[in-house]
């Protein structure tokens, strides 16, 4: 569905100091799965998404969707961001927010698109929230617009930059699950960044685990097959999550003593 | 308070007799000036004139000045051809264009418009490309992600709201602005207006009558702004600064 070739960045820095964020990387997200990138911060996670999305270019490597490359040269449609900072459009309402997404699109009737609108109320729901403006909403709901609108253009991957960062742990831990059900019920193709581990072992179908600085792939756990429930107190989910914790630390260790060299 | 302590010293230095009332009258000689100008059909013309003049040069400034500003503040390449040139008109005083104007307009309504439009537009281009260039980063890039690289709908649909009330207050500074250089092209150069009442006083050394223009001014500058403040959630009841 989603893939990634050989992708790396390197930005340079203004005393000419060449840095790389993310090293060549080569992944596939497969349809309906939901794909966690799990690292330490510094691991260019939120740089891959934002490649991805159109919003910087891969310096070298390319990325396809369905097949075709996707065109560097700018932001990309067909993608649904949600980002870690609130995006919800202060100026609408929740309602005018999920609209926008398919206001300025050709093809799709008012009628339709109030239907689209209603549903999508349904599904994260706001629907007794419709007029309010974000202003009105705690951080939850805000993000809850942002999924809503990210839903509405009907992308054909979603990407999720540590959405849920910014909220208290109760919210955020209902948004996660709340998250999977919808994901599990409709299917979505989505790639998933968060530096928490605990979020990606409850979330994920599969976990690429990154290294810090710069971002390269050190291993990759398909959680579907080898987890058969998401009980934090399960001996399993335990265990993994052990063996997870200690595959990161290292590799952080690792690079604060290569930084430190 | 401060009004308060201002009149104080007023009555103390006047009614102590301490300066002479020809350069300084007492509180209740500009209050009887005040009445004597309200009652007067000439004065309430005058600051009809003026309010007209006032709010004709802030609206070509709003006109042009806004668009430019945006335009400025969303592409680099309008920002490099065209503010060098904006910096260096901003930079000029405008009492330096009152000659050129006076001789190119004349004394008309022309010459206070124009005053005032430049004295204001420069400033406001300035101010608008600020406020827009500082638009939230993110809020664009979720109008992309939706949109890829439309920029039509980002500007229209996701720039302009997003910067809206920053705007609207660049144009409340500068409608402050403008107040002051039409009593600057009225005092210079008219015949008529409040400036030019002002002035006409001072030739025939009617202090009163002098303050109680400046009084005017004032009073009508800050019910502008006071005007400007109030439709702030009115225009924007989704920001968080009309939050009550």
């Amino acid at each position: 569905m989603l893939h990634l070739e050989n992708v790396s960045k390197t930005y340079t820095l203004s005393t000419g100091y060449v840095i790389s964020a993310v090293e060549d990387i080569t992944l596939d997200v497969n349809q309906g799965e939901l794909l966690v990138l799990l690292g330490p911060s510094g691991s260019g996670k939120t740089t891959l998404l934002r490649m991805i999305a159109g919003l910087e270019n891969p310096s070298t490597g390319a990325i396809y969707l369905d097949g075709t490359k996707v065109d560097s040269s700018g932001p990309v449609p067909g993608f649904g961001m949600i980002f870690q900072a609130y995006t919800a459009f202060p100026w609408l309402t929740v309602k005018e927010n999920i609209a926008f997404a398919l206001k300025y699109k050709q093809g799709v009737s008012r009628t339709h698109r109030q239907d689209i609108v209603q549903h999508l109320l349904n599904l994260v729901g706001l629907s007794n929230f419709a007029d309010a403006f974000p202003k009105e909403l705690s951080g939850g709901m805000k993000q809850r617009v942002a999924l809503a609108r990210a839903l509405a253009a009907h992308p054909k991957v979603l990407l999720m930059d540590e959405p849920f960062n910014a909220l208290d742990a109760l919210t955020r831990a209902q948004l996660q699950s709340e998250f999977v059900k919808l994901s599990n019920q409709d299917h979505f193709t989505t790639l998933f960044v968060t530096h928490d581990l605990d979020e990606a072992l409850l979330i994920a179908d599969r976990i690429i685990l990154l290294t810090p600085r710069p971002g390269r792939i050190l291993a990759e756990y398909n959680l579907r097959s080898c987890l058969r429930n998401r009980d934090r107190h399960d001996s399993r989910f335990l265990e993994l999550r052990q063996e997870i914790y200690s595959a990161m630390s290292d590799s952080v260790e690792i690079a604060v003593s290569g930084e430190a060299r | 308070m401060s009004f308060a302590v201002a009149m104080i010293i007023w009555s103390v230095l006047t009614y102590g007799h301490f300066v002479n009332p020809l350069l300084l009258p007492t509180p209740m000689d500009v209050a009887r000036a005040l009445m004597r100008m309200f009652s007067d059909a000439t004065f309430l013309n005058d600051i009809g004139v003026s309010v007209y003049r006032v709010m004709l040069g802030f609206l070509f400034s709003v006109l042009l000045g806004v668009p430019l500003g945006i335009l400025i503040g969303t592409f680099k390449s309008a920002e490099a051809f065209l503010e060098p040139i904006n910096d260096f008109f901003r930079y000029i005083p405008v009492p330096a264009f009152l000659p050129l104007i006076i001789l190119w307009i004349g004394l008309g309504n022309a010459n206070q418009i124009s005053t005032i439009f430049v004295g204001t537009f420069f400033q406001l281009v300035l101010m608008v490309a600020d406020s827009v260039s500082r638009v939230a980063k993110e809020l664009i890039e979720a109008g992309q992600t939706i949109y890829g690289n439309n920029s039509r709908i980002l500007i229209l649909h996701v720039l302009i709201p997003s910067t809206a009330p920053d705007i609207y207050d660049n144009m409340r500074i500068a409608v402050g602005w403008a107040w002051s250089y039409l009593v600057l092209a009225e005092v210079v150069a008219a015949n008529s207006g409040i400036g030019h009442t002002i002035v006409q006083a001072q030739r025939f050394v009617q202090t009163d009558v002098v303050i109680a223009g400046i009084i005017v001014v004032g009073l009508l500058g800050l019910a502008l702004d006071y005007i400007f403040k109030i439709l702030f959630p009115f225009f924007f009841p989704w920001s968080e600064k009309g939050k009550a």
